[in-house]
């Protein structure tokens, strides 16, 4: 099927946008695209994601100032229409005044193809999509999951330039979801085509972004590949937000930190005041006796592939653990922990003054 | 299943309600068929006075029916796209707009004719032409299919419709006939079968515009009450009945159809 054009890549030079009643929804955002590349935009409600998106979109203009290019093509002021792009709304916006098929063909319409292509691109469309069998089907009576889809074969038929999903999957139960993210992943890859996927579930972003854009009240916290958001996080939000993670606080003095289970040793910090982070499966339980940082299990729970314990008395907090799943603790148990200091996150004090 | 006194008395009750306020219907419609009604029904059933009504007011029921169909023409071309601009608009005005809009049912008929007759009776030619009765039940039902399409645009994710549109490459004009005026044909339906109804049936603002050139069925009616014997007022009111009865069943089954989902 002949969708797979690369997209066009999308730069965002110096774009902010104020609402009309004051607010500043988005700090001035620089933000470029690869052809061909999925972003994720990752973040809280409220955290200026959306916006973005319908920014690239042209349903939403920056204020005065700010710049959105498509390849080298200046689109600030187009509008949707004319942006040539591919959108998936949460809500999906079907058309519930239009079957199946003439929802997947209306954008094929619009451009005034003939008639008999736009029967044959769409039933080409439909059995790519598996959905062959619902063409003529109302949208109310389809289920979430094969609306989603249809959705989704609207947005691609006509080749835009850019697909934008806003929250694709967010409707959907989790089974459905999980496998909805895989096959769009899928498809994705297939198209090459430049896509902005804006969510607030980071499995998602993880699973599906090249890059990921954590953003945080109208700014970007930080912009990387999901390996490197998840293990290299440049700053507290992003390390607080993506995924479970401990924090220890405390005197530092010859690269010890003093916590109140102990000392935990091998802490690339300078003397005075400091902050590490670790993840619940970068910490190691050994022997109580022979360890520097000691405390009690807390509360244990057995997920499958791990366990995973809460460990009361080493730090201000309570420290999460992943272990391995036949691993056995006993609630109250005395056990001693230890972290390789190459596990350890220290913040890059530089992006954090940013 | 065996049926209880109460709900025996219920039901004796509701007949009862039903023939008080079907009987003088039936009385009248018995009235206009009838040769002599003081006589009775013994005197014989004939089309007669229907024939003579026809006769002698069928201008009176073309220019009812030209006046319902201008004003629903005039109501689909301005209220459809008024409702979508206050729907659209997030601006207090269009708030108070809305309220605004609904005034002319407030405000007894009489009243609002005769402030259309000091402001715009002098205006030549007009106090004469059934536009001026025109221009009245325009004011009077506009509210009534702004209203009913507003409800469904309120009910319907209506913007997001067209930014679905709109990202597919419809440009406004083409998402307002290929989205929005579909999905609220509901409202509409109502909205235009509220009109005809209003319309036909208006009579205290259509009293006071009309002249004896532009005379509508319930002015008509009035005037036949007035002057005529009663086996033609009968009959006129029989022809009146068949007229409304459609649109009043229409209103009542499209309003059923659109609570229902998936109508």
């Amino acid at each position: 099927m002949n969708i797979n054009e690369h997209g066009a890549s999308i730069r965002l030079e110096g774009c902010t946008k104020t609402f009309a009643d004051g607010t500043l929804a988005l700090h001035p955002l620089d933000l470029s695209v690869q052809a061909g590349e999925t972003l994720v935009l990752l973040g809280p409600s409220g955290c200026g994601k959306t916006t973005t998106l319908r920014l690239i979109a042209g349903l939403e203009f920056p204020d005065d100032g700010g710049r959105i290019l498509f390849d080298d093509e200046d689109v600030t002021h187009t509008p949707i229409e004319k942006r040539n792009v591919g959108m998936v709304f949460q809500s999906y916006a079907l058309f519930p005044n239009m079957t199946v098929a003439e929802n997947v063909g209306y954008g094929l319409k619009v451009q005034k193809v003939k008639a008999a292509e736009v029967k044959q691109r769409v039933s080409e469309m439909l059995e790519m999509m598996e959905l062959g069998a619902l063409a003529h089907r109302r949208i109310d009576q389809l289920s979430g999951g094969q609306r989603q889809r249809v959705a989704l074969a609207r947005a691609i038929i006509t080749s835009p330039r850019v697909l934008l999903l806003d929250e694709p999957l967010t409707a959907l139960d989790a089974i459905l979801r999980d496998r909805l993210r895989a096959d769009i992943n899928s498809l994705l890859r297939r198209l090459g085509i430049t896509a902005i996927y804006v969510t607030h579930d980071q499995d998602e972003a993880m699973a599906l972004g090249d890059r990921i854009v954590v953003m945080d009240h109208g700014r970007v916290s930080q912009i990387g590949s999901p390996k490197e958001i998840y293990f290299a996080p440049q700053n507290d939000f992003v390390a607080d937000f993506i995924g479970q993670i401990n924090t220890f606080e405390g005197q530092v003095s010859c690269s010890d930190m003093r916590l109140p289970g102990g000392v935990l040793s091998g802490v690339a910090l300078a003397d005075g005041q400091g902050k590490v982070y670790c993840r619940p499966e970068d910490i190691e339980v050994i022997n109580s006796a022979n360890a520097g940082l000691r405390g009690q299990v807390h509360q244990t729970q057995f997920i499958g592939d791990r366990n995973r314990i809460w460990v009361k008395g080493a730090n201000h907090e309570r420290v999460v653990i992943d272990t391995d799943g036949r691993s056995e603790f006993k609630v109250g148990q005395e056990v001693g922990l230890q972290i390789r200091p190459e596990q350890m996150i220290v913040l890059d004090r530089r992006a954090e003054s940013v | 299943m065996k049926r209880s006194l109460s709900s025996y008395l219920q039901l004796a009750f509701t007949l009862l309600i039903c023939a008080f306020m079907l009987v003088p219907v039936l009385m009248s419609v018995a009235a206009g068929l009838t040769n002599n009604y003081f006589q009775g029904l013994s005197s014989g059933l004939t089309l007669r006075w229907v024939e003579e009504v026809l006769a002698l007011y069928s201008d009176t029921i073309w220019l009812t029916l030209q006046l319902a169909l201008a004003t629903l023409l005039i109501n689909l071309i301005v209220g459809v796209p008024a409702a979508y601009y206050l729907a659209s608009s997030n601006s207090r005005w269009a708030r108070v707009f809305e309220e605004l809009i609904v005034l002319p049912v407030a405000i007894p008929g009489l009243a609002i004719a005769l402030a259309l007759i000091i402001a715009y009776g002098g205006v030549h030619g007009l106090r004469t032409s059934w536009l001026f009765i025109l221009i009245g039940h325009v004011l009077y039902t506009l509210p009534f299919m702004v209203r009913a399409v507003l409800a469904v645009l309120h009910s319907i994710n209506f913007r997001t419709l067209e930014e679905g549109a709109a990202s597919l490459g419809a440009g406004f004009f083409r998402r307002f006939i290929d989205v929005v005026v579909p999905n609220c044909k509901g409202g509409i339906i109502s909205g235009a079968l509220m009109t005809l109804t209003l319309s036909v049936g208006e009579f205290n603002l259509t009293w006071m515009l009309h002249t004896p050139l532009t005379k509508t069925l319930p002015v008509g009616l009035a005037d036949a009450y007035a002057s005529m014997r009663l086996e033609i007022s009968s009959a006129y009111t029989l022809i009146f009945l068949v007229m409304l009865l459609p649109l009043m069943i229409g209103v009542q089954w499209s309003g059923s159809r659109l609570r229902k989902p998936h109508a």
